[in-house]
Order: structure tokens, then C-alpha cells, then sequence
């Protein structure tokens, strides 16, 4: 059980971390879920949905950023921004991918954030083809619908 | 508090279900639709539609982002450029932003659209031809919190008791406006209007600018050598406004009502070749709107409008005002020949004045010993702060300072920059520090370099 102030979550496949209060809260959907239910701050609040490694990411990501809203002194913006690059950089695709779904449904605004930024600069610029290569996605059209879109947005191939 | 501890499948909290995958490898398509439209929406309209041919799962994607740049640029389709623009406009939501650049835009029911569902539309034509008719409306469009609208000097025909009522910007750009009394119609009828800029555009007849809830105001002309003065007066009421800017020729009078709130000003006069007699016009304009400025305060003026006023100030019958809240004066644009009569007279009148920046230098136009006779009051009891920008390392200069140090005896800061040329000729900077630096004060101040 965790002491007071910390709280204790747990992952899909059963992992338990105990964090500081600051720290879960950085998530809205957990924020919510503690300040309607005081119980949820006594006990185990199951995280669904996201296993043990993606929360280990999600719960450094949000140490670093309550602790810099906390101490602006010690964890600057220079040092928060280095962070984050480094952070979105050392990421392979699905754990980008888990990331942005476990931080979607657990509100985590600023990383949600973060991550669309990672995508939208994958996809910046590029021809269909290559977005296509590089998020492995599958062409379902057939060349006559393709052809179609092409000739009703010209403007922008 | 609750002391025991209920298994979470008992809560109400309901989480997100797992989304169904489709195709394992392809896993950013199952992202759940909001996150992908965010993220369309970090992208520019260009790169964010041709998303359209990655797959059916992206194909209408794009449609639900907030905010569109469309540039038609040089080549295209008219009818496919259109045509898009229709399918981007017919949503359920209002769209956040909408920015078009085209050649032009005749299609009323476009336009009808535009004004009814964004709220924020910038509207920008480079060959448009003929009289602008803007639409008249079944139901008023609310949705409209910012307008702005560069024409090529056509005439702007507005329907009969327009209104937008939430309208808080409006910016109109190359812009004639018609010779009836309806742009003066607009800017009252717009309820909520606080910003409205006209760049570049005409008057054809007399108008009156009178905005409830203006608080700020920004009038730019285009300056042309040799015009006619044109007799167009346009009046400006506004209880609430705060800020006035005017950049131009005066070729209109602009005449300003009593504007009780008015505290920043920022008047330009360009002092150009004008036909004969028409220099005692734009002096005598330049200067009544000076006037109606005496309650600001902080004024920003150019060295050509205290030139302008200086030309036939002698001839005008009206006596300066004082402007006893005006506490900063700016002098921008370029250097000001502290000879300039208007400059004085402005400055014995300010007797609160703090501060005075001279942002792109100082000189003396004739090689004389030059001082104010006498000192400007507020030399002795209110300016705290000199700012001189641009020196360039001549002996005026020095001579301007030592006089500004002498006299200035509650001065607190000077502060001193070069002009940008000085980067190359350091040596000079150096010995320019010094000297100045030696210079005996009046006060207890301290100079600083920027």
C-alpha cells in the first residue's frame, strides 16, 4: 500500500508503481478519478489497457515535468525541452504509438502533445509513398479511387 | 475518509476500450480519430490533405481539423480550386481559422459561408476586378470574430444594415470605400468591434468612424507625391478608444472627436513633394490632429510630422495645448534635428514628462551652438529616462548629450545605443564612450550602453 501522498498504480499485465501524488496527477483521467473517489488514493488504481513498460515511460515523462512545475530552478525550461527531445527520439514506433493512446485516455495533455508534434514532423513534407513507408501503412484503394482524390485536391500534390 | 478498498471493476470509471486492430503493422491508422485529426491539424493544409491518399482509413480525415491555409498560387483548376474550398466550408462546426490567397472570388454563396461558419477568415485576392458586393445575409453571421480583407482598391459594396455581432477585428486592406454612408454604418452596427485597421484604403466621401467599443484604431495611406488634397473628412468618435496609429500623406483630414480614453498614439506624416499651397493644408491637419492628442500618455511621432507641423506653425492661430499626462515621448523612424520648432514647443508643454527616446538618433542640422532656450520644464522636474538610439559617433551628438546631461537634473538612466553601420569603426564607438562618459551631469544618473 502506498504512503501518504504517494499513490500506486498498475499496469495491464499486473506491474505495480508507486508514484507521488504530483506525479499521477500530471494525468487528468487519474486527477478525476482521485478528487471524485478518495478510496482510489488508499488503494490500487488499475491503469487498463497500458502494460508495465509503456506506464514506466508515461510515469518518467510525468516525474520530469511535475517536478520541473514544482522547481523551475532546478529543471528549467532549457533542461524540460532537451528532455522531451530526447524522450520522443529514443522512441521506436510502437511504443510512439502506445504512448499516444495510453496518453490520450489518461488526458496527459502536455505528452499527448509532445507526441502528435513526433508524428506530424514524420509526416512533414513527405510524398504518400514515403508516410506510407515509414508507419508501414496499406494502400486499400484501388488506382481509380486514388486517381479520383488526386484530381479533386490537385492543389496540394 | 473511505477506508476500504473496492476492486476497480466495481467503480463507474469506464475506461476507453481497446480499439480494434485491424492490421497489427499498421497500427497509427488505429489511433482513435481525434488524435489523428490533432495531429493533422500540427500540419500545414498542404502537407495535411495529401494525408487524403494514404489509405481510405485518412481519406476524410483532413476535413475535421479546425484551421485551413489555402494559396492557389499561379496554376490550378478555378472550378477544382472552388470546389474544395466548398467541401472545406460545408461542415457541422465552425471552422477556427480560415486563410484564402487568390486571384478572386465572385461566388456569393461561398463568400455567404465563409462570413457565417469561421470564425477567425482572412481573405486575400491579388487580381480581383470590378466592384466587391459582400453578401447579404438570411440570418446574421455570429460566428465571425475576426474578418480581415485585402482587396485590389475596388470598391467595397456592403448591403444595407450589415452587422456582424461578434465581430471583434476588422482589417481591410486596399479597400475604396463607396460613396455612400454604409462602411460608417458597418463599423457602428458592429457591436463588439475593438480593433479595426484600414491599410492602404480610400475615402470617396466624407465618413464618420464611430465604434462604441473601438479600442484601437490603426490608419495607414499610402503616400503619394504631388496629390491633390482631397477634401473627405472623416471623424473619429470612440469613447473607449485607447490607441490611435495614423501613417500617411493627411491627404484626408482626420478629424478627431474629444477621445476621453485615448492613451498611445502613433502618428506618421510623411513629408514629401506636394503640389503648391497643399503644404500649408497637410501642416495645419498635421498639427489640429497633434492637438486632439493632448490627453495621451505616451506619443509616438516621426521627425517628418515635427517637420510638417514646424512648416507653418507660425501662420496657424491655434495655440498648442499642454499636454499635461503625456509622461513618454518616442521620436522613431529615422534621426531628429533637435532644431525642429515643433519639437521644442511639444516638449515645453509636457511638463510630466519621464521619458524621451530618440530611437534612431539625433543631430543638428546647422553648425551652430545649439540650445533649447529655454530648457522644457520637465528637464528639471519629471524626466527620469533618456534613450538615444542610432548614434553614428559625430561631435553633435556629444554636443546633444552634453546638454542633455547638464540640463536633465533628475535624471536617472541614459541609455545609448550605436547605429548598426558603427559595427565596423569600434575604434570610433570606444572614444565616443569615453568622451561621453566625462561629461559632467547635472544629476546622479547612471549611462548605460546597449
Amino acid at each position: 500500500m502506498a504512503s501518504k501522498g504517494n499513490l500506486t498504480l498498475k499496469s495491464c499485465n499486473g506491474k505495480e508503481f508507486i508514484v507521488e501524488e504530483k506525479v499521477a496527477v500530471m494525468s487528468t483521467t487519474i486527477k478525476n478519478m482521485v478528487d471524485v473517489d478518495d478510496s482510489f488514493a488508499q488503494g490500487v488504481i488499475p491503469i487498463i489497457g497500458v502494460d508495465g513498460k509503456i506506464l514506466a515511460k508515461l510515469i518518467e515523462y510525468c516525474k520530469e515535468h511535475a517536478e520541473a512545475d514544482e522547481d523551475e530552478e532546478v529543471k528549467s525550461e532549457e533542461y524540460l525541452k532537451k528532455f522531451d527531445e530526447k524522450f520522443v527520439d529514443e522512441l521506436n514506433l510502437n511504443d510512439l504509438y502506445d504512448l499516444l493512446k495510453a496518453s490520450n485516455y489518461l488526458e496527459i495533455t502536455k505528452l499527448l502533445n509532445l507526441l502528435c508534434q513526433k508524428v506530424a514532423s514524420m509526416i512533414k513534407g513527405k510524398k504518400p509513398e514515403e508516410i506510407r513507408r515509414i508507419f508501414n501503412i496499406k494502400n486499400d484503394f484501388t488506382p481509380e479511387e486514388e486517381e479520383e482524390i488526386n484530381r479533386q485536391n490537385p492543389w496540394a500534390f | 475518509m473511505e477506508p476500504s478498498l473496492t476492486p476497480a471493476s466495481c467503480r463507474n470509471f469506464t475506461f476507453p476500450k481497446q480499439l480494434h486492430i485491424t492490421d497489427r503493422n499498421d497500427t497509427i491508422s488505429n489511433l482513435p480519430d481525434a488524435v489523428l485529426s490533432y495531429i493533422l491539424s500540427l500540419l500545414s493544409t498542404k502537407d495535411a490533405i495529401r494525408t487524403s491518399v494514404l489509405s481510405k482509413r485518412w481519406k476524410e480525415l483532413w476535413l475535421s481539423i479546425p484551421h485551413f491555409v489555402f494559396d492557389e498560387g499561379c496554376q490550378g483548376d478555378r472550378t477544382v480550386f472552388t470546389n474544395l474550398l466548398s467541401r472545406v466550408i460545408h461542415r457541422d462546426t465552425v471552422l477556427v481559422k480560415l486563410s484564402i490567397s487568390c486571384h478572386a472570388l465572385h461566388d456569393a454563396s461561398l463568400l455567404q459561408a465563409f462570413l457565417c461558419n469561421v470564425r477567425e477568415l482572412n481573405l486575400n485576392f491579388s487580381e480581383f476586378d470590378g466592384p466587391f458586393n459582400l453578401p447579404s445575409f438570411a440570418c446574421s453571421p455570429e460566428s465571425l470574430i475576426s474578418f480581415r480583407m485585402r482587396l485590389c482598391h475596388n470598391v467595397l459594396n456592403l448591403p444595407s444594415s450589415l452587422c456582424f455581432p461578434s465581430l471583434k477585428t476588422l482589417h481591410l486592406e486596399c479597400v475604396k470605400f463607396p460613396d455612400n454612408p454604409s462602411i460608417q454604418q458597418l463599423f457602428s452596427n458592429c457591436c463588439m468591434l475593438e480593433h479595426l485597421v484600414l491599410d492602404k484604403c480610400k475615402w470617396t466621401t466624407d465618413n464618420v468612424i464611430n465604434a462604441p467599443t473601438l479600442r484601437s484604431l490603426t490608419i495607414h495611406e499610402e503616400l503619394v507625391e504631388f496629390f491633390t488634397v482631397n477634401k473627405h473628412v472623416i471623424t473619429i468618435i470612440g469613447s473607449e478608444l485607447q490607441f490611435l496609429e495614423y501613417k500617411g500623406g493627411l491627404e484626408n483630414e482626420y478629424s478627431l472627436s474629444d477621445l476621453p480614453s485615448l492613451a498611445v498614439a502613433d502618428i506618421s506624416v510623411g513629408d514629401l513633394p506636394r503640389l503648391y499651397d497643399h503644404d500649408r493644408i497637410v501642416a495645419l491637419r498635421a498639427f489640429l490632429l497633434l492637438t486632439k492628442l493632448k490627453n495621451v500618455r505616451c506619443l509616438t511621432i516621426t521627425p517628418d510630422t515635427a517637420e510638417v507641423i514646424s512648416s507653418y506653425e507660425h501662420e496657424c492661430l491655434i495655440p498648442w495645448p499642454e499636454f499635461k499626462n503625456l509622461t513618454k515621448l518616442v521620436i522613431s523612424e529615422s534621426p531628429v534635428d533637435l532644431t525642429c520648432d515643433s519639437l521644442l514647443s511639444l516638449l515645453s508643454r509636457a511638463h510630466c514628462l519621464q521619458s524621451i527616446v530618440f530611437s534612431e538618433g539625433i543631430f543638428i542640422s546647422e553648425d551652430e551652438d545649439w540650445e533649447w532656450d529655454p530648457v522644457p520644464d520637465c528637464f528639471s522636474s519629471h524626466l527620469k529616462n533618456i534613450h538615444v538610439g542610432g548614434l553614428c559617433g559625430y561631435a553633435s551628438e556629444l554636443c546633444i548629450l552634453h546638454f542633455f546631461l547638464k540640463h536633465a537634473i533628475v535624471l536617472q538612466r541614459m541609455v545609448i545605443s550605436f547605429s548598426a553601420d558603427m559595427s565596423e569603426n569600434l575604434e570610433i564607438e570606444q572614444v565616443m564612450r569615453e568622451n561621453l562618459l566625462a561629461l559632467p551631469r547635472g544629476s546622479m544618473c547612471r549611462i548605460e550602453f546597449s
